[in-house]
């Protein structure tokens, strides 16, 4: 009997949870995206063994590749993985690193449909999103296989800094700006009907492509160091974050600049010392 | 201990120019002349009117101060409280060099008083002083609506002070008396609490209809009734608090820190703790504030309650042209049956206008009322709320920084009505209507030109 009044009050708890936090599974999947792709660097540090130094270690494997950018036995093998696998890479990066960016949004497209069509609207939300930036993954990544062979190989080693350096001014730009702040912008949602799903689609659209264009120098520069580059993820994930968040944007959007244009010269420097 | 004062009990009668009146005269002509130096004075009049909004061309506050106006926040009562002290330490020093009354204190308008009060008052309809010399306080059309000039009274839905002051809670998760909990600083949130939307957005409308100064949130506070306006806003918060109310316990709330100048051109800065009580910390009090007055114990966070939820909606938008209008809520199938469930009992219900938009300032004024066809005659209709935009361009900037959502709501609590259809067996959650009717200026004078609103869409939405 108090089996049966436990196992009620926690399913009453858990269906009071899922109405207030409606985005608990989307946190599960970049979780999940997180732990794939840890799990993926992991794998490929163990295949990476017999092809390195006695001393080679996962962390000293991560700094390098790190600082080093495209100059490394690690990245460069990641760099021979297909197209297929770099996109598959793509979309568990974008899970990992965009979908808690994906929460506003989501909620507002959660709290204004009706209960029975709530996960409809948040799924058709969320896959048009992601579909925007796929398109983008697909766009970087056959831009950077298709050149990098063709490339002198000092031209692959400016890339990162160049990307850097284009990120960092680019966080300053009036449309990085407009950008940022469009993502709160909502639309109408239709609420009835094929109306609805088409009105939440094109909310997805309008979302993503506002965080495409505040957040696409951010994201080119993961194809260069690799996808499975957490320190790089975190990085990048951390400054998306804070400046769709923070109060004070203007300060943080100044702030990160700094910051990318010191990692681009750090990177240029560092392989001379 | 300063006191602010009723301007019509100080000044009623035309041709009259009471102490403290004329010293406020006296003082804007001697701000207005400090106008245009460079590097800008911040105890000049344009500079404290952009404090505002982004004002007047070439007027850029220091950054801190700029675009730190609050509106559809939580901080709109707080940090208009701060403008108006600053604003009335620099005003005061200015009275005491043109060596005007010692205990100048701004005086404020107290619009809801029925006629002649519901007016504007005198001095600031003539053009001239009683020593002939230009009135400062006179504001030409279209700088202010030229009916206003003239003396035409506010409606009393315009002014109606019922709903704010009736208001359990400062914030919650619907307006309360000061807005919507938890909003961030913003210096244009999106959904404002009951005292902003009537009666200071419905007065900025009707004193800046036909593009007048008071209309926009650039241009609002270089019109000199702007402060009187604002010290009534603030004298409702006093008169709210002492029936029994209380401000947030939240600690963004108390700590949120604004930045102003004060009367000798230094940044100061204070915080919502640090104003909850006009008497004890800024030392001055309303001549109708009920003293002693003992500030009420914080109000504690609302409680944890499951967001509400959408049960029927307009399918599609509705465009507002400022003639009377109707919409009609459709509640789908799948709801029909919770629907009937709670007939009798309706608990929470909200109306919500989600997504408002207009081009730019919408000069017309709503009433929202509820199921007209129900009500027995006119004295009897379900009145709501009005809908009076202001900010509409700096809502619309992207320009501007914001966190949180940008689209405009506004947020009617309609619970009580229900429960009370209800009780006389009336209320179907599926036969709800609402009828939008111009009020106001807006209901004599029709304009060819009405700037459209467009309500994306209109929610009904229960707890």
């Amino acid at each position: 009997m108090t089996l049966e009044r436990s196992a009620v009050a926690f399913r009453s708890q858990a269906i009071w949870l899922h109405r207030c936090i409606p985005e608990w599974w989307l946190g599960v999947i970049a979780a999940a995206c997180w732990l794939l792709l840890l799990i993926s660097l992991s794998l490929s540090d163990v295949g990476d063994a017999g092809r390195t130094s006695p001393t080679h270690s996962f962390a000293s494997d991560v700094m390098t590749v790190t600082m080093h950018g495209t100059d490394t036995q690690h990245s460069s093998h990641l760099h021979e993985q297909s197209l297929g696998g770099s996109l598959s890479h793509w979309a568990l990066m974008w899970g990992a690193m965009m979908l808690p960016l994906t929460v506003p949004g989501f909620r507002h497209v959660v709290f204004s449909s009706f209960r029975f069509r709530q996960l409809r609207a948040g799924v058709i939300f969320v896959g048009v999103y992601g579909f925007i930036w796929m398109w983008f993954g697909v766009v970087v990544i056959l831009a950077w296989t298709l050149a990098r062979p063709l490339a002198p190989r000092s031209v692959s080693d400016l890339a990162l800094v160049i990307v850097l350096l284009i990120a960092a001014m680019w966080q300053l730009t009036a449309v990085k700006r407009r950008a940022i702040n469009a993502c709160g912008v909502t639309i109408p949602l239709r609420p009835f009907g094929i109306q609805a799903d088409a009105t939440c689609a094109q909310f997805g659209i309008l979302q993503g492509w506002e965080c495409l264009k505040s957040c696409w120098a951010l994201m080119f520069i993961m194809p260069i160091v690799g996808h499975t580059n957490l320190l790089w993820m975190l990085g990048i994930s951390s400054i998306m974050f804070v400046e769709r968040f923070a109060r004070s944007r203007h300060r943080v959007r100044q702030v990160t600049a700094v910051a990318l244009g010191l990692v681009a010269l750090s990177a240029s420097v560092l392989p001379r010392m | 201990m300063f006191t602010r004062r009723d301007i019509w009990t100080i000044n009623p009668n035309p041709g009259q120019w009471n102490d403290t009146v004329l010293a406020y005269a006296n003082a804007v002509q001697i701000m207005k002349d400090r106008d245009g130096k460079t590097p800008p004075d911040p105890t000049s009049w344009e500079y404290q009117a952009a404090r505002h909004a982004t004002g007047p061309p070439g007027i850029v506050p220091p950054r801190g101060t700029a675009e730190q106006c609050q509106h559809s926040s939580w901080f709109f009562l707080p940090w208009h409280r701060m403008y108006l002290y600053y604003f009335e330490r620099i005003v005061r020093k200015a009275v005491a060099e043109a060596v005007g009354p010692s205990d100048f204190a701004l005086p404020y308008w107290n619009y809801s008083n029925g006629f002649p009060r519901n007016t504007l008052p005198h001095p600031f309809r003539e053009p001239h002083k009683e020593d002939g010399t230009a009135n400062p306080l006179f504001v030409a059309a279209p700088s202010r609506y030229g009916r206003v000039n003239d003396g035409a009274p506010l409606d009393d839905l315009i002014t109606r002070t019922k709903e704010a002051m009736e208001a359990s809670r400062f914030a919650d998760r619907i307006p309360g008396f000061g807005g919507v909990e938890g909003a961030s600083r913003a210096h244009f949130g999106n959904t404002p609490g009951l005292v902003e939307r009537t009666p200071h957005n419905t007065i900025h409308r009707e004193v800046g209809r036909n593009g007048g100064w008071m209309g926009n949130p650039a241009t609002a506070a270089i019109d000199p009734v702007f402060w009187l306006h604002h010290a009534n806003i603030d004298r409702l918060w006093n008169k709210w608090l002492a029936g029994g109310k209380a401000n947030p316990a939240n600690n963004e709330w108390l700590s949120e820190r604004f930045q102003f100048h004060d009367e000798n051109g230094n940044i100061q800065s204070l915080t919502g703790a640090e104003v909850r009580d006009t008497a004890a910390q800024l030392d001055y009090v309303y001549d109708d504030d009920v003293r002693p007055f003992t500030m009420p114990g914080p109000e504690p966070p609302s409680e944890r309650r499951v967001p509400l939820e959408l049960l029927g909606a307009t399918d599609g938008s509705v465009m507002l042209t400022g003639t009377r209008t109707e919409a009609f809520i459709t509640v789908p199938d799948e709801l029909r049956t919770m629907a009937d469930e709670r007939r009798e009992a309706p608990g929470e219900v909200v109306i919500a206008l989600e997504d408002i938009t207009a081009e730019r300032e919408p000069d017309d004024v709503y009433a929202l009322y509820l199921n007209d066809w129900l009500a027995a005659d006119e004295a009897n209709r379900y009145y709501i709320g009005n809908l009076a935009l202001f900010g509409v361009e700096q809502w619309n900037d992207l320009n501007v920084d914001r966190v949180g959502s940008r689209g405009i709501r506004f947020l009617y609590d309609i619970t009580a009505i229900a429960a009370d259809l209800a009780r006389r067996n009336m209320w179907d959650f599926r036969e709800v209507g609402l009828t939008f009717e111009p009020i106001g200026f807006a209901a004599d004078e029709p304009r060819l030109d009405v700037v459209p609103i467009s309500v994306g869409r209109i929610g009904m939405y229960i707890g």
